[in-house]
């Protein structure tokens, strides 16, 4: 009967680390109080100062322009290398791109910054959206092409040679057989993908330019400047956003035929 | 009668490895037709060839009379039954066997009426919106060859259709394989490492070995007249001498000397010449135990009783006699055995007779 509550009290602390500050963050984007701490009230004005704010807005627009720009190229680019990958898992070169697709998932984000923002520079190419769409499809390849591996290494390639034993062309068998089994691997991958890229500070920070502003650089910058209560309640919506699209993402993963 | 379906000298390697070593058979319209020979004799191979999976490095595929070997596998009228179903999982029962039909463009309602014949054949008609793997493995392997048979194929390949069911499972689908090809009537090829199974369905069989084919036959044929060593010991069990050919007498036969057990008269099938080593191979069950000496003119030499194993339906013996250790299959039946059964160390005499033995040269045909 002890160790059952001492297990149930462990749990409990456990979880309170883990949320307390996000509880903290939620309550006091609700407190009208300027500078939180105490609470002084319910209120919704921060909520409605964010939406008056007009670069607030445009860094949501670039974040989610920038995300669906990252996400669609990455997923393209990293599902094709899982195919290529599964296919030929045998040979060197693979084995050398497997470490290479590896690589940036090790890679500190400060490095990888730094390397890309030195390439852009001596490229002569101006920062802006581009240069961090660019960024954000390199290190979203590598998680879409482990989310669509692992996809890979459960399907059945005696499919394909069924559906074409049954007459099936190419364009059938990718429509009947490969998508529908793939599909859902491939969304997740694209999930993952989008959410990294929401997430991004580090790498966005450094390739970033004029115009690009992105959610989290933008929390970063009003730290200096604007109302902290603001800054909960910008926290607030854009975690909201990142965990419906995780959790859509893990939905997909786990979901079986 | 004119073969329906023919491979020519069909030669494959994979990379150094030489798989299939010229192939060439011909299949009748209606047959089953069985490729038999252990892992790795290239019988999977020769299958994939067939329904286009793989192509040869040299030979030719032909069905009904056109060459096909240039053909991709979904412009041949031929399908397969592999050898883990690869049923779609995530489509019903009815939509996997809908799969073909629709392929090739069929309207829904005539293709409902065929799906629901094949279910009719199958006996899966409850099974109808099961998706794949919520039936058992005896359903999976019938819902795979409704899926091909549904598509008239001129030509079924059934690739180890059993491999993955048990004994009791299997030995019923055999009986339900058996049932659908005498309802359907389409030829078949059976690729198959398991002996029994070949033996009880096919109407031929090809044994197989290290990429060559060692002998094509009706499993009588290749029973109780193996053409080579490996046939001889691979269908069944069986005793081999090392003997020579000597004195040829009238008819088929010649003297045998079986070194250190005596001369005796054998079947020579092979029409050896005298003085030809051989491998004598005489089968178990082909020998009966004696308490003396028959007086007949069956061929007997004298040996000890060593081991009994009894099995139930029958008996295994094992016996000695000089260098020779041989194995005797007996049943226990009184009309076939007149005299009290031996035991370990009894001096027995083991008789056989002249036609029971295949003297086999020794150096293979190939």
């Amino acid at each position: 009967m002890k160790s059952r509550y001492t297990s149930l009290l462990v749990t409990l602390l456990v979880l309170a680390f883990m949320y307390m500050p996000i509880v903290m963050l939620v309550s006091q984007s609700f407190n009208a109080s300027r500078y939180g701490g105490k609470w002084t009230g319910f209120s919704l004005k921060w909520y409605e100062a964010l939406f008056n704010d007009y670069s607030v807005i445009n860094a949501a627009t670039n974040t989610i322009v920038i995300g669906l720009a990252a996400t669609l190229f990455a997923t393209i680019i990293g599902a094709c290398a899982a195919w290529t990958l599964n296919k030929y898992k045998r040979s060197k070169l693979q084995t050398l791109h497997y470490g290479l697709v590896y690589a940036p998932l090790v890679v500190p984000d400060v490095l990888m910054g730094i390397s890309l923002l030195l390439m852009f520079v001596s490229m002569k190419v101006d920062l802006g959206l581009t240069t961090v769409i660019l960024a954000h499809i390199t290190f979203c390849v590598s998680f879409v092409t482990f989310t669509v591996l692992a996809r890979l290494q459960d399907f059945d390639f005696n499919l394909i040679q069924a559906a074409e034993d049954l007459g099936a062309g190419n364009a059938r068998i990718f429509l009947k057989i490969i998508l529908p089994l793939l599909g859902p691997g491939i969304a997740a991958g694209a999930m993952m993908a989008f959410t990294l890229s929401m997430d991004d500070f580090v790498v966005t920070f450094f390739v970033g330019g004029p115009g690009s502003t992105t959610l989290p650089v933008k929390v970063y910058s009003m730290m200096k400047h604007g109302p902290p209560a603001i800054i909960n309640a910008l926290s607030v919506i854009f975690m909201a956003l990142t965990f419906t699209v995780a959790i859509a993402g893990q939905f997909l993963t786990r979901k079986k035929f | 009668m004119q073969d329906f379906f023919e491979l020519k000298n069909i030669v494959k390697s994979f990379g150094e490895n030489r798989v299939v070593k010229g192939a060439n058979f011909g299949v009748r319209c209606g047959e089953v037709f069985s490729l038999l020979g252990p892992s790795g004799c290239g019988k999977t191979t020769i299958l994939r060839i067939a329904g286009g999976f793989e192509d040869p490095d040299s030979g030719s595929v032909h069905l009904d009379g056109k060459d096909i070997t240039d053909m991709p596998p979904n412009k041949r009228k031929i399908n397969t039954v592999f050898q883990n179903y690869a049923l779609f999982p995530h489509m019903t029962v009815y939509d996997n066997i809908a799969f073909g039909p629709r392929t090739a463009g069929m309207e829904e309602k005539k293709v409902a009426e065929m799906v629901d014949e094949m279910l009719k054949m199958i006996r899966l008609e409850a099974h109808a919106a099961s998706k794949p793997d919520t039936i058992s493995g005896g359903q999976k392997q019938r819902v795979a060859i409704a899926r091909a048979l549904i598509n008239q194929p001129k030509l079924l390949l059934l690739d180890e259709p059993l491999a993955a069911l048990d004994l009791k499972l299997r030995q019923y689908m055999l009986l339900e394989l058996d049932r659908i090809h005498d309802e359907v009537g389409t030829t078949f090829i059976y690729v198959t490492h398991d002996q029994s199974e070949a033996m009880s369905l096919s109407d031929r069989i090809a044994v197989m070995n290290n990429g060559v084919i060692e002998q094509i036959g009706t499993p009588a044929e290749i029973y109780e007249n193996p053409r080579t060593k490996f046939v001889a010991s691979f269908i069944g069990d069986t005793n081999f001498f090392n003997a020579k050919v000597g004195e040829l007498l009238d008819g088929e036969y010649c003297k045998v000397d079986m070194f250190g057990l005596g001369e005796f008269p054998s079947y020579n099938e092979h029409k050896l010449n005298a003085g030809a080593k051989v491998t004598v191979s005489i089968r178990p069950e082909k020998f009966r135990i004696f308490d003396k000496k028959p007086e007949t003119d069956l061929n007997s030499f004298e040996a000890e009783v060593i081991d009994i194993v009894y099995q139930g339906a029958q008996t295994r013996y094992w016996v000695k006699a000089k260098d020779h250790r041989i194995n005797i299959v007996t049943q226990h039946n009184r009309c076939y055995l007149d005299y009290k059964q031996p035991t370990w160390g009894d001096k027995v005499w083991v008789a056989w007779h002249r036609d029971d033995v295949t003297t086999l040269p020794e150096e293979s045909p190939h």
